[in-house]
Formats: structure tokens, sequence, C-alpha cells
């Protein structure tokens, strides 16, 4: 007889040893449904294994293909950016040789006194000088997410950098009606860095400030400060003009934004000038932060390493 | 060594069998409310006034190879020529360890050969006890035993000792002899199944998520509708856990309690956080051969005379996963064992025990836990 099967006889007997049908009938139901139950939880915990061993496969699987399509699309970017780099070198070229051929016609026009051509010919070099302007910065955008961007480091005096570029913006600014005022405690302060890049940060801010300040103020304070890290230079530009709001501030970091499309049609621009100065400054050894507020102005400060050739060595 | 087991009449409100009054120990297992009733209480002491009396509850006592779920029994040993000494102790789960270290101080002697322990499961840190027992006893000294059970209640466990039982209480008794011969053996024969995971957030006895998901979650899923009768669904698919730094470290441990707010399981045994952890669960016959294992450890050096004890405690697991079948592994573990030595013990919340796989004196849960005491002729 079957092991259970004697126990459950064993205990339906009575002290005198009869067998109590009643009893042994209970406990061979309880031992059936116990038996069923235990049989369905089987069941269903490999029901639920095997859904779960499956959800985890996918989740590998998926893992797998974001891994490949993240390789993938790292190297589309980085083949699109060889490709507008070297796009942007043949585009220079030729528009080269119209501003060239173009200077030369002013200059021939001006000896012949002829004014209309003048006119015309002074409307092609401004439209082709602009359209020089932009694909620079799209070329060096292109040279700095595919790391090919040249730092040259040489000590010189910051003062003349800011002076040029407050120069280069001085027109703009007296069309717009607008003062520029220049705070700098020395400027024979001396800084080793990218002269080059700092001036295209500083004309980038500066020609923001004035184009978005009508008849108000542009202010560019410039001072040095020693951290525990290093010695840095903060340069600021605070103008008074339209200013973001927070949503348009969050966005303004992120290359060809603008605050929003609106503000291309009407003040024109790529919406890359920003971009390319965080990039630039951070290969200076700093960062940008930018404070705006709608309708109260916006400053821009850059925080750059004054020794940019001592982190170099200590790298 | 002599050894006598009584059935308790409630009816009768007197135990089955004649008593002898020699006895130097007596152990009692049964339900809470015949436990502490006076008459079970003042039975034994009638019956032994000289003895040791030793007890705790349980929602299943092993008696001989019969299972009594609502019934308590007790079994009287005489000694040939060993002796022993009970320590006992109130306990509360923040002071464990020095009730375990004032134990063993007390029991400690040139002949102590082993340790039986039985305490409260529901407010004790059972592995801050046996710490604080395992630092002040030499490493020769066997510690074994169980932690009092409800079934699958988890309301009231009591430990009585020389006196009425009682909740956060400990009994220790220590068996002394250079004749003492005590075996032990442990196993459970649960089968892991599942993906490994890893205990991501837990804190003591505390489990919070396993790969950052809630433990409770990764229960109430492969519960289905059992899931209503949690904690105790949960005895059903206890977790093993190991320590990834060492691999043999691997121990057995089951839920006692869940919180539905916190979305946690607190655990008989702390839970280590960096562990790995993977679902078990039982197979009639798996068990079945757990427990003739553990049986088979324990008899492989025992001594082959007429007398001895094989004392058993099983987890309370064990006993709602295999139901009616659960006489199997009782069975199973008698098979192992001549005719005199007479098999007696209960289902328990923690067995106390040294296992095979690490060789230390540990808090286990889930396993057939088989202690033989003998001496030598």
């Amino acid at each position: 007889m079957h092991r259970l099967l004697q126990r459950q006889l064993n205990q339906a007997r009575d002290p005198n040893g009869g067998v109590s049908y009643e009893r042994l009938l209970k406990l061979v139901n309880e031992a059936y449904c116990e038996n069923e139950a235990n049989r369905t939880r089987a069941d269903r915990a490999n029901e639920v294994m095997a859904a779960e061993l499956s959800e985890m496969l996918a989740i590998k699987e998926r893992a797998t293909s974001l891994e490949s399509a993240k390789r993938i699309a790292e190297a589309a970017n980085m083949a699109k950016s060889q490709f507008i780099a070297n796009m942007s070198h043949e585009l220079r070229t030729p528009l080269n040789a119209i501003i060239g051929y173009t200077e030369m016609l002013i200059e021939d026009a001006v000896a012949e006194g002829g004014d209309r051509q003048i006119s015309d010919h002074e409307n092609i070099l401004r439209s082709a000088q602009s359209l020089l302007h932009l694909i620079n910065e799209v070329l060096d955008l292109s040279k700095i997410e595919s790391g090919k961007l040249n730092i040259e480091i040489e000590e010189f005096h910051i003062g003349e950098v800011v002076f040029d570029a407050i120069a280069d913006v001085r027109p703009a600014a007296a069309a717009n009606g607008t003062e520029l005022i220049v705070e700098i405690a020395d400027s024979d302060m001396t800084m080793r860095s990218d002269p080059y890049r700092l001036s295209q940060c500083l004309r980038n801010l500066l020609s923001n400030a004035v184009k978005f300040t009508a008849d108000g103020h542009v202010t560019l304070r410039v001072w040095r400060e020693e951290q525990a890290s290093g010695s840095f230079f903060n340069i600021e530009v605070s103008d008074s003009g339209i200013g973001m709001s927070p949503d348009q501030l969050a966005r303004v970091l992120s290359p060809f934004e603008q605050a929003d499309g609106s503000i291309t049609r009407k003040y024109g621009g790529t919406g890359l000038g920003l971009t390319i100065t965080q990039q630039i400054a951070q290969l200076l050894g700093g960062d940008i932060v930018i404070e705006s507020e709608l309708n109260r102005g916006t400053r821009a400060k850059l925080v750059l390493r004054a020794d940019l050739a001592q982190l170099s060595s200590a790298a | 060594m002599q050894t006598v087991l009584m059935r308790w009449r409630d009816d009768a409100g007197a135990f089955d069998c004649e008593t002898r009054s020699d006895a130097d120990f007596v152990l009692y297992f049964g339900p809470n409310a015949t436990i502490s009733d006076d008459r079970f209480q003042s039975a034994l002491r009638n019956a032994y006034p000289d003895a040791r009396i030793v007890g705790c509850t349980t929602g299943t006592a092993i008696c001989g190879v019969d299972l009594c779920d609502e019934a308590a029994f007790a079994l009287a040993c005489s000694l040939d020529r060993g002796t022993v000494k009970l320590a006992q102790s109130e306990i509360c789960r923040e002071n464990s360890y020095e009730s375990g270290a004032a134990l063993a101080r007390d029991l400690a002697g040139p002949d102590l050969a082993g340790v039986l322990l039985l305490c409260d499961s529901l407010n004790v840190d059972g592995i801050a006890l046996l710490e604080g027992m395992r630092a002040n006893l030499p490493g020769g000294v066997v510690i074994a035993g169980g932690l009092a059970s409800d079934g699958s209640a988890f309301e009231r466990t009591i430990v009585g000792a020389d006196c009425a039982p009682r909740e956060r209480f400990v009994a220790a008794l220590g068996l002394y002899g250079a004749g003492m011969v005590i075996n032990q053996g442990c196993a459970h024969g649960w089968d892991v199944f599942g993906p490994p995971r890893r205990i991501t957030k837990a804190a003591g006895l505390e489990l919070f998520e396993l790969d950052g998901k809630p433990a409770l979650d990764l229960y109430e899923r492969y519960l289905g509708p059992d899931a209503a009768e949690l904690p105790a669904a949960a005895l059903r698919f206890p977790l093993l856990i190991e320590n990834p730094d060492n691999p043999k470290e691997q121990v057995v441990r089951t839920v006692l309690n869940v919180d539905h707010q916190k979305r946690s399981m607190t655990f008989a045994s702390p839970i280590p956080e960096g562990w790995s952890a993977r679902l078990m669960r039982g197979a009639l016959d798996h068990l079945t051969e757990g427990a003739r294992v553990a049986a088979e450890q324990a008899a492989g050096q025992s001594v082959q005379n007429d007398g001895g004890l094989a004392l058993l405690i099983s987890c309370v697991g064990r006993r709602v996963v295999m139901g009616q079948e659960t006489a199997d592994e009782v069975e199973a573990v008698s098979s192992q064992f001549f005719s005199g030595l007479l098999q007696a013990g209960f289902y328990s919340h923690g067995e106390i025990s040294t296992s095979s796989s690490d060789q230390r004196c540990g808090l286990h849960n889930q396993t057939m836990t088989v202690v033989t005491i003998q001496e030598a002729a």
C-alpha cells in the first residue's frame, strides 16, 4: 500500500482499532487538495520565471542593440563633422576669391569715380563677408565636435584682446544707441591661453549683447580670482537688453538654438555663437555661466584659467 | 543513557505512560496553550522533581515517527555518567549577543561537550545570540538547537527552563562528561530556481530591494493569489543568499514578516547588502532526501549502542510545503538510525547547528537539523 495511504489509514483509526471512514475520506481529500494546490503553484512559478527570464533577455538584447546603435550614431556624427569641416573649407576658398575680387572692383570703381558701382559692390562684399562668418562658425563647431580645434597657448595682455573686441562692436552699438562700458582692474594683466580663441568668445558675447540691446548699455568687466584649483580670469558681459525667459535660457547653449525662431528672423545669426563660446571656454580650462531675465537683460560670465600651460603640463 | 517518550493527553490532563523520576533532563515541545497549562507543567515537575526541565512551543511536534500538530510530548533522559547544567535568561533583539555571552560563561567548564539551545524566535537576533555564545565557549563545544515556533502564525513563541514558559526567553542546557558523544547533521534539499539577483538594499533583518526593485513585488508576483496569505505564503519560497567574496558561504533564509507600505520583507536572520540571492522552492522528494542526508551526517559518527537521543529540528517552511507528506522526511531520518535511538523533535523558526558547507555553527532556516546525543560505553 502507498505510504501516504497507509499513514492516513493509521490516522483514521479510533482507539479501538476500527477505521473511521469519514476521517479517512477527509484525510484523502485534504491530501488531494494539497497536491493539486502544489501543482498549480509550481506551474505558476514556472510561468512567472519564464516570463521574468524572457523580460531579462529582452532587456539585455535592448541594451546590446542600443549600444550598437550608439556606436553607429557616434560614427555617423564623426563622419558628419568631418564632412562639414571639408565642405566648409571648400566653400571658403571660392568665397575668399569673391571677397578679394569685390574689394579690387571697389578700388577700381573708386579710382574711376563710379559711385553707383561702389554701392552695389559694397552690398556684394557685405553679403560675402557675412556668408564667410557663418561658414567659419560652422567650421569651428565641426572642428570642436571632431576634436580637431587647435589651441595655441601664448602669453598676452588681456587688455589688448578686450579693447580690440570692444572696438569691433562699437559701430553696431552706436547704431543701436547702446553705451559700451569697460571695467578692467588692470589692462596689463597677463594670461597664458589662446588669445585668438578668447577674442572669438568675447566678440560672440559682445555682439550678442549689442544685438539684443537697443538704447541701453553693455558692460564688460574683467577681474582675476584665485581659487583652490588655481588662478582664473572672470570676464563678464552684461546688458540691459531683451533678456530671456527661463525656458529660453535652458535651451540657449544647445547648437542651432536661439531663444526662439522669431529671434532668427528679427536679429539674424546662426544660433551657434554661444555653443561655440562654451565649447572654447571648456577647451581653455573654464566654462560659461549665463543668467537672464526676460526684459531685464542678460549676464554671461566666462571663467577661464589664467595659465593654461600649467594645466596642460599638469595633465 | 535511558530515554522515555511521553505523550500528553489533554483530555486526561496527564501523560500516557508511567514516568521515571531519576531523569537528568526533560525536553518538551507542543502548542502554546498546552505547554502553558499548569497541569502540564505540574505533571512534569511532579514526575521529575530533580530534573532540568526545558521546552518550547512548536506548531508541529515530532514524536518518534509521528507528527503532532495539536499535541504536546515530553522526553526524559537519564545519563549514565554525564551531567547537565541549565542556564537561562531573558532576551531581546538588542541584547542577544550579551545574553549569549552570559549563558556561555555560565555553562563553560572543563567537561562541557555541548549546549542544547532553545530560544524565542520573534524577539531575538539569533545570529548575535550565537556569536555571543561562540565567542565565550571553546571551539570543540557543539552548539545545537532551535528557535521556538508557532507554526506559520508568527505571533507568540515561548520557552521554559525550570519555569513556566514565556516570551523573550532563552534556555541553554549544558551537557558534560568525557563520554558524551554529540553529532549533528544539517541539510535542506530545496531547489534554487530563477536568475540570481543582487541584494541592492537591505538593513539588518529587513530586505528592501533585489536588483533595484522592491523584494515584495517579486514575491507577490511568484505567489499570485497566495500573496493574500503573506507572510506565511512566503515560506514556500525561501531565499538562498551567498557571499560573493566567498561562494561557499551560503545560507537559506525564511521570511518572517512583510511590510506592504515599505514594500519590504523581514527575514528570520540578517540579510547582507551586496550578497546575491536566489529564490528556492521545495519538491517533496528533494526535501525528503535533504532530511535523509542530514540524518546520514549525524549518524556517521554515532555510537552503535542501545541508548541515545536523536533530536530533530526541522523548519516550519518544510512542514507548510510538504503537508501530509511531511512524515516522509521524519521517516527518512529514522531510516538512518538504529532502533535504540529515540527520535523526537519539533518544527522550528530557525535551526541551530554546524552546517556541512562552512563548518561553522550558525542559524539556519528551512533545514532538517539532526542532533544525536549519546554516551560512549
